[in-house]
């Protein structure tokens, strides 16, 4: 006998590290889709006791708790800990979770790099946060960091510059590795055409991603040695340009709320033909509608600087290529309709939350095309109404895809299923609050209410008021939605292989791939 | 990938293990030439308008991209080859051309699968304790289904030709 095994290699990787540095080391795609999911609960929670402060002062004209700057702080920071903390991560954490599982592979391409992905995260986040602590306080600018406005945040400003960075290199590995996973480790029977739309629409996100976040990188940088190292790429008195930074930042902008919304679609389009117990109306066409939206995010950026005042031709550009992605994103909102049409339809929780998108996103849809009318935006620029239409889009869209994906796959998850009494609970009071609170401001905005200011004229008090109850109760709803996934988790009854009646795709059956179409068949013997 | 021989006269048989790859090399460096191209022309884009410090982010990626998509594939050349032939089972194990080789006297050798609900089941080959692991890129049920073949091929006795 000659075996040239080495103790070592028999006890290959056999030792797990447990208790905490399990979860720093690991590799595994469910664990690192766990801390992503929870790390974006973590930002839910903190963002959202930023917008709660904001409705409290809010509340009534006149300042109440806190003064102006520190105000503009907790807008600032809503925005970034929201975009770049909650819903950005929640979708890489259904990724992480979901892509291996769909497309048949045994844990992502790059294992290593993703670890590393999750875990700039929480350096990102506490750089960022730590800055409510520093000299002259959190950024207050705005998410969008305009120049010259931004260049007056204390000694938070490098620091702000540095989590952006993070954020951006964390996201980049997220994507790259995604892109890997996908192109490379498909099984062998399924093509381009055959993945699940929640796999495609992340694909086509990661491209976007990759190809916006250096100009992000580039953005913030210039702003960094604009401050501190003599340069005058967006100063004026230096032969710069500030308009140019509002061009850079939604250049990367534009696409950044796209890449927050496509793969909203593609958990979308995972829900309703479950529950609709149908195929899903359209996929070719739902493909090619994602993809042009993807090429259509790029040209668009324009039409958030509309009153810059830039030439016509250019204000008519961007309106008529604006006003184009309605378009595909018709054709999305029709096909899943159509999906629904004549179904046999269930409305299970991930289902409740999944038609709540399509009408309320639709919503968002129609206030985004009212804002891209030129004239229009010159009256509704920078007013509730654009905070109204991107919080229908962001959170009746996005937040809410990602709950309904953890309803949808926490089963699957977990084994366990979650309390559907709850769940509809948490959905009826998400869904009424979210309502109350976002509604009126489009009647604000249209009255004129500027946004990002902590008073305003006494005409607006009525609808503010409407607007914070329902902040409060949509914020406190969302305790219920932690209890509910605490308690499957922990407690849920076994769920089945399927879990879901009309459930097809890799994740939920034992997958036949044919990887043994080669075999001969090996007789069973007992 | 599983693919398994079994010689019907002698209840020899051998199983290749590859990975899963689904993109072809040439088609990563279309993949890549075409992602490349986008990149540059947006860094060029700002280039022209004066942005210059966007350029070095855009090629610091790419060159992150591009490690990523070359590991990816050349992680994907891994090969398991199991001979079980007579009274003996050599496994060859890493990637062609640079294959270790391990030898196990077969009525000795002991197939085991550790299944774990989270993390991926472990299948190894060992022989008095001493043993290696097989088809760590496989996925789930490609190694469940293998531990079952595997089982059965190594222990002779339990074939019924
Ligand atoms: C039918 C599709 C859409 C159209 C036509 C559209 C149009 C617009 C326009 C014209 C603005 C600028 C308003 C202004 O500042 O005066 C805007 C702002 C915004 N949109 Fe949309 N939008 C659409 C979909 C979306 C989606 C899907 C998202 C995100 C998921 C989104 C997120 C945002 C955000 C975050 C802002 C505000 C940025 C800021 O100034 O802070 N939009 N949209
Ligand atoms: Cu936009």
């Amino acid at each position: 006998m000659s075996t040239a095994i080495t103790h070592d290699e028999a006890h290959h990787e056999d030792h797990r590290p447990s208790g905490i540095l399990r979860w720093v080391t690991t590799t595994n795609h469910k664990d690192i889709g766990t801390l992503y999911l929870v790390f974006s609960l973590i930002m839910l929670f903190v963002g959202g006791i930023m917008a709660l402060m904001i409705r409290a002062e809010l509340f009534e004209p006149g300042l109440q708790f806190m003064d102006p700057v520190f105000f503009n702080s907790l807008v600032t920071m809503h925005g970034l800990v929201m975009i770049f903390g909650a819903i950005m991560p929640g979708f890489v954490g259904l990724a992480n979770w979901q892509i291996p599982m769909m497309v048949g592979a045994p844990d992502m391409a790059l294992p290593r790099m993703n670890n590393w992905s999750f875990w700039l995260l929480p350096f990102a986040f506490a750089l960022l946060l730590s800055t409510f602590f520093m000299k002259g306080g959190a950024p207050a600018g705005g998410w969008t960091m305009y120049p010259p406005l931004i260049l007056q945040t204390g000694d938070a400003f490098p620091f702000l510059v540095f989590a952006v960075h993070l954020m951006g290199i964390s996201s980049v590995m997220g994507a790259i590795n995604i892109i890997a996973t996908i192109l490379n480790m498909r099984a062998p029977t399924m093509s381009l055409m055959k993945m699940p739309m929640f796999v495609w629409t992340w694909l086509i996100t990661a491209f976007l991603l990759i190809a916006v976040m250096p100009v992000l990188a580039g953005a913030v940088t210039m702003l960094l040695t604009d401050k501190y190292f003599g340069t005058s790429f967006f100063n004026a008195a230096g032969g710069g340009d500030p308009v140019l930074f509002q061009h850079i930042f939604w250049f990367f902008g534009h696409p950044e709320v796209y890449i927050m919304i496509l793969p909203a679609f593609g958990i979308i389009s995972e829900i309703i033909p479950t529950f609709s117990r149908k195929p899903l109306f359209g996929y070719s066409s739902m493909v090619y509608a994602t993809a042009s939206i993807a090429f259509l995010s790029f040209i668009v950026w324009g039409h958030h600087m509309f009153t810059v005042g830039m030439p016509l031709a250019g204000l008519l550009f961007f309106m008529y290529s604006t006003m184009l992605i309605a378009v595909p994103t018709g054709v999305k909102v029709f096909n899943w309709t159509a999906t629904m049409w004549r179904g046999s339809l269930s409305f299970e929780t991930p289902m409740l939350f999944a038609v709540a998108f399509v009408v309320l996103f639709t919503i968002g849809g129609f206030s985004g095309l009212m804002l891209a009318i030129v004239p229009a935006d010159f009256q509704y620029h920078n007013t509730y109404f654009v905070v109204a239409h991107f919080h229908y889009v962001l959170v009746t869209g996005a937040m809410f895809a990602i709950v309904a994906a953890v309803y949808y796959w926490l089963p699957k998850w977990t084994g366990r299923m979650y309390d559907e009494t709850l769940g509809k609970w948490h959905f009826w009071l998400s869904t009424i609050f979210v309502n109350v609170l976002y509604f009126p401001m489009h009647f604000l905005g249209l009255a004129g209410m500027p946004r990002r200011i902590p008073d305003y004229a006494l005409q607006f008090t009525g609808f503010n008021q409407v607007a914070t109850i329902g902040a409060f109760g949509f914020g406190f709803s969302q305790l219920l939605f932690v209890y509910i996934v605490y308690k499957a988790a922990h407690s849920g009854e076994k769920a089945t292989d399927r879990v879901w009646e009309g459930a097809h795709g890799l994740e939920w059956t034992l997958p036949s791939p044919a990887p043994y179409h080669s075999f001969s068949t090996a007789p069973t013997v007992e | 990938m599983v693919a398994k021989e079994r010689d019907p006269n002698t209840a020899d048989s051998r199983f290749v293990l590859r990975p899963n790859r689904s993109l072809s090399w040439g088609a990563t460096k279309w993949f890549f030439a075409g992602s490349c191209l986008l990149y540059a022309c947006i860094a060029v884009f700002f280039l022209a308008m004066g942005a210059w410090p966007i350029l070095p982010f855009a090629g610091l990626e790419v060159i992150v991209l591009g490690a990523g998509l070359y590991v990816s594939a050349l992680r994907g050349k891994v090969c398991e080859v199991i001979n079980v032939t007579g009274d003996t089972i050599e496994v060859q194990s890493g990637t062609l051309g640079k294959m270790r080789s391990y030898r196990f006297p077969r009525f000795w050798t002991r197939v085991s699968l550790r299944a774990d609900e989270w993390y991926p089941s472990r299948l190894t080959i060992s022989v008095h304790g001493r043993g290696l692991e097989l088809g760590r890129f496989l996925n789930e049920e490609e190694r469940l289904e293998l531990a079952q073949e595997l089982t059965r091929a190594v222990a002779p006795t339990l074939w019924v030709p």
